[in-house]
C-alpha cells in the first residue's frame, strides 16, 4: 500500500479513537495519559502494568473502556491465599452426570484488571503471566484460546510493600507498558468531587465493537516505520546496555542491566500505535519519544549505587533520550 | 729381663688392638648459654671401626627435655679403618631452665658378632634464659632501626636529584618570565559565529546537488541537521537530540524567534515527511526547503564580528 493511501486510510479508520477517548472521558476526569496508554495497549495487543496509589480511577478507567467496547470485564483482587485455579478455572465433579466438567475462571474475559498483582504468591502471578504470554489456558487436558481482544491491566501499589511478592524482572518484562499514575490537578479533582457528590455518574455507551479493534490492530501493523526510526529505537535500547558508546560513561555504574530485545519490539509497536492515535500512517521520532518512558522504565534495573543516590530508571531514560541524536 | 720386655710388648699390642676396635661417642652443643627460643645445635661425634654396625636410637625419644626441630644431614668420613660420623640435631626450648641433656646408650655390633655392645653418650648441661628486661629503662624497639650505608652511589643519586630540581625550576622561571613579556608563541583560533557556519554549510549543501541526483532523503536529513545545529549553537538548546515538536516548543520560549516559528514548523514537518514517510516532494519543495533554511538563519542572525581566540601552544 502506498504511503499516501495508507495515510488516508489511517485518518479515516482512526476516527474512533477520539470518540473512544471522549466516551471514557465522561467518567474519567483528567488521567489523559493513562487513557491514551490503555488505547495503545489495546491497539498494540500489549498488557499494561499500572502503578499508582489507591483511588486514582484505575478500575473505573478499565471498566469504562470495557463498557465503551461492549467487551467482557473482570476485576480480580489478588490476595495471598489466591490459587491459580481461582484465576484460570478448574475441573469440577458433576455428581448428577458422574463426570468432571470444566469451570472457566475469570480470566476468560476481554479485559482483566489484576488488582494489586504483587499481593498474590508467585504461582498465581506465573499462571496469569503465562496466560498473558500464550493467550491460551489449559484446564485439565483441554486448552482454551482466550478471546480477542485480551488485555490485562495489573496494578501495583508503590507503598505498603510489606507482605507482597514483587514481580520478578523476567515477568515484569512481559508487560508492554508500565504506566505511573499521578494525582489529578486541583481543577480536575474539583470536577471529580462534583461529579461524585452529584450522584449522577454519566453512563458509558458502546462506541466500538471488539471486532473493530481487531481490524484496527491490522492497520496498526501496516503503519510505516522508516529505517531511520528503527535505528533510533535501537540506539535508545543499546544506550541502556552500553551507555559508554553514547557518551554516557557516568551511567555505566548505575545500570545493572539494560533493556531486553522485547523493549525494541514493544517500542516499535507502541510507536506505531501512537502514530495511529495521532492519525498518521507513519512513525516519527516523537511517537517513539512519547512512549519510551512507559516501555523502558520497568526494563532497566538500576544498581545499588544508583539506588543509594536516588537515581531511578526514569532519570536514566531521560538522560539517554537527551543524549541520543534524533534522526 | 727379656721375658719382662716381651710381657710389656704384648700388653702394648693388646692395648693398640683394643683401641683400634673401640667405639667412642661424644656429645656437645654449640654453646651452653641460650635464650628461650634459640636454636640449640646438638652434635653427636662418633668414631668406630669400619666393620661395625651402629644403632643410634631415635633422638626425639632419647632427648625429651628439649623440643626437637630437625636433623641436619649426616657428615661421614673414613680414615684408614676408622669411620668418623657427625650427626647434628637442632633443638629448642621455650622455658627458662638449667637443662641437662641426658646421656643415652648407643648399641653397636662388631664384625661377625651378633652380641650387641654399647657405649654411653655423655650428658650435656646447658642454661636457657629469658630475655632480660630492664623495667627502669626507656621503652625501645626490639630491634634498632636499620641504618642505610651512605655509599658513593647514594650520594651521586642525591646530587642528581638536586640538579634536576634546580634545572626544572630554572626552566619554569624562564617560561613564566617569557609569558609575562609576551614571548610565548600563541595559536590563533578563528571562531565563526553560528550563522556563518550555517550559511557556509547551506552553501556547501547546495553545491552537492543531492536532490538533483535523486538523494532526496539525504538532502532533507542534511538540511535539517544544519538548521538544528544552528539552533543549538545560536540558542543554546540541544536541538540535535530533540524531536521537531520539541524544537518548536523551545523556539517559542525564546523572544527573538517569534518570526521564524511558523516557517520552522513548515520546514521541519516537510522534512519529517520526506525522512520518515517516504514522501517524494516536487522539485519546488526541495528548492523551497533551501530558501526556508536561509530565511531561518538570516532572520535570526545578528551581525557579529568574527571572534579570534588565542590559545597557547603547549609544546613550547
Amino acid at each position: 500500500m502506498e504511503i499516501t493511501e495508507l495515510n488516508e486510510k489511517i485518518k479515516q479508520e482512526s476516527e474512533f479513537v477520539e470518540i473512544l477517548i471522549g466516551e471514557i472521558g465522561k467518567t474519567i476526569v483528567g488521567q489523559k495519559e493513562m487513557v491514551e496508554r490503555l488505547v495503545i495497549g489495546l491497539l498494540a495487543n500489549g498488557h499494561i502494568l499500572l502503578e499508582g496509589v489507591p483511588g486514582l480511577a484505575k478500575t473505573l478507567a478499565i471498566k469504562s473502556l470495557a463498557q465503551s467496547m461492549q467487551a467482557k470485564f473482570q476485576r480480580i483482587q489478588f490476595t495471598p491465599d489466591l490459587l491459580p485455579a481461582d484465576l484460570l478455572g478448574t475441573m469440577i465433579y458433576n455428581q448428577k452426570e458422574g463426570n468432571f466438567g470444566i469451570k472457566k475462571g475469570p480470566i476468560f474475559s476481554n479485559f482483566i484488571l489484576a488488582d494489586e498483582i504483587n499481593r498474590a504468591p508467585a504461582k498465581v502471578q506465573s499462571a496469569l503471566l503465562e496466560a498473558m504470554q500464550e493467550r491460551q489456558v489449559t484446564i485439565g487436558s483441554t486448552t482454551f484460546p482466550l478471546e480477542e481482544p485480551f488485555i490485562v491491566l495489573a496494578t501495583q501499589n508503590p507503598i505498603e510493600q510489606e507482605g507482597t511478592y514483587p514481580l520478578p524482572e523476567a515477568q515484569v518484562d512481559r508487560f508492554m507498558l508500565k504506566v505511573k499514575i499521578t494525582y489529578p490537578t486541583r481543577d480536575e479533582e474539583l470536577k471529580i468531587m462534583k461529579l461524585n457528590v452529584a450522584g449522577a455518574m454519566p453512563s458509558i455507551k458502546p462506541v466500538i465493537s471488539p471486532e473493530a479493534i481487531i481490524k484496527a490492530r491490522n492497520l496498526v501493523q501496516n503503519i510505516y516505520v522508516d529505517e531511520k526510526i528503527e535505528k533510533y529505537i535501537l540506539d535508545i535500547v543499546f544506550a541502556t546496555r552500553n551507555p559508554k558508546d553514547f557518551g554516557l560513561e557516568d551511567l555505566t555504574d548505575l545500570i545493572s542491566y539494560g533493556a531486553s530485545p522485547r523493549a525494541s519490539i514493544n517500542l516499535a509497536l507502541g510507536a506505531k500505535a501512537m502514530a495511529f492515535i495521532k492519525r498518521r500512517g507513519y512513525v516519527i521520532p516523537e511517537d517513539v519519544r512519547s512512549i519510551c518512558m512507559d516501555i523502558l522504565r520497568h526494563r532497566i534495573a538500576v544498581t545499588y549505587e544508583a539506588e543509594a543516590e536516588d537515581i531511578t530508571s526514569e532519570i536514566i531514560i531521560q538522560r539517554i533520550l537527551n543524549a541520543v541524536e534524533v534522526p | 729381663m727379656i721375658s719382662k720386655l716381651k710381657y710389656i710388648l704384648l700388653l702394648f699390642f693388646i692395648a693398640i688392638s683394643l683401641n683400634a676396635q673401640s667405639v667412642t661417642v661424644f656429645a656437645n652443643t654449640d654453646t651452653t648459654d641460650y635464650i628461650v627460643g634459640d636454636y640449640i645445635y646438638y652434635t653427636l661425634e662418633l668414631n668406630y671401626p669400619k666393620n661395625t654396625r651402629i644403632e643410634i636410637p631415635q633422638i626425639q625419644d632419647s632427648i625429651t627435655v628439649l623440643d626437637f626441630i630437625k636433623e641436619e644431614p649426616v657428615v661421614s668420613e673414613e680414615s684408614g679403618n676408622t669411620v668418623h660420623i657427625l650427626r647434628k640435631y637442632i633443638f629448642s626450648k621455650y622455658d627458662s631452665a638449667d637443662v641437662t641433656i641426658p646421656g643415652f646408650r648407643i648399641n653397636y655390633f662388631l664384625d661377625g658378632n651378633s652380641e650387641p655392645q654399647f657405649v654411653n653418650v655423655n650428658p650435656v648441661k646447658i642454661i636457657v634464659r629469658t630475655i632480660e628486661i630492664n623495667a627502669q629503662g626507656d621503652i625501645q624497639d626490639v630491634k634498632a632501626p636499620l641504618k642505610i650505608q651512605l655509599d658513593w652511589l647514594m650520594i651521586l643519586l642525591i646530587i642528581l636529584i638536586v640538579v634536576v630540581v634546580i634545572v626544572g625550576v630554572y626552566f619554569l622561571y624562564r617560561y613564566y618570565r617569557k609569558k609575562k613579556l609576551g614571548i610565548v608563541p600563541q595559536k590563533k583560533i578563528i571562531k565563526l559565529p553560528p550563522y556563518r557556519i550555517a550559511l557556509d554549510s547551506l552553501s556547501e549543501l547546495e553545491t552537492k546537488k543531492l536532490w538533483q541526483q535523486g538523494m532526496i532523503k539525504e538532502y532533507h536529513s542534511e538540511i535539517t541537521g544544519i538548521i538544528r545545529k544552528y539552533f543549538e549553537d545560536k540558542f543554546n538548546f540541544r536541538a540535535l537530540e530533540m524531536t521537531s515538536s520539541e524544537v518548536l516548543l523551545s523556539l517559542k520560549n525564546i523572544n527573538d524567534t517569534r518570526e521564524i516559528v511558523e516557517i520552522t514548523d513548515e520546514f521541519l514537518n516537510n522534512a519529517d515527511l520526506v525522512k520518515f514517510a517516504k514522501f517524494k516532494p516536487i522539485p519546488t519543495i526541495n528548492e523551497d526547503m533551501m530558501k526556508q533554511a536561509y530565511e531561518i538563519v538570516n532572520k535570526t542572525k545578528v551581525e557579529e564580528e568574527v571572534k579570534v581566540e588565542t590559545l597557547e601552544v603547549k609544546n613550547v
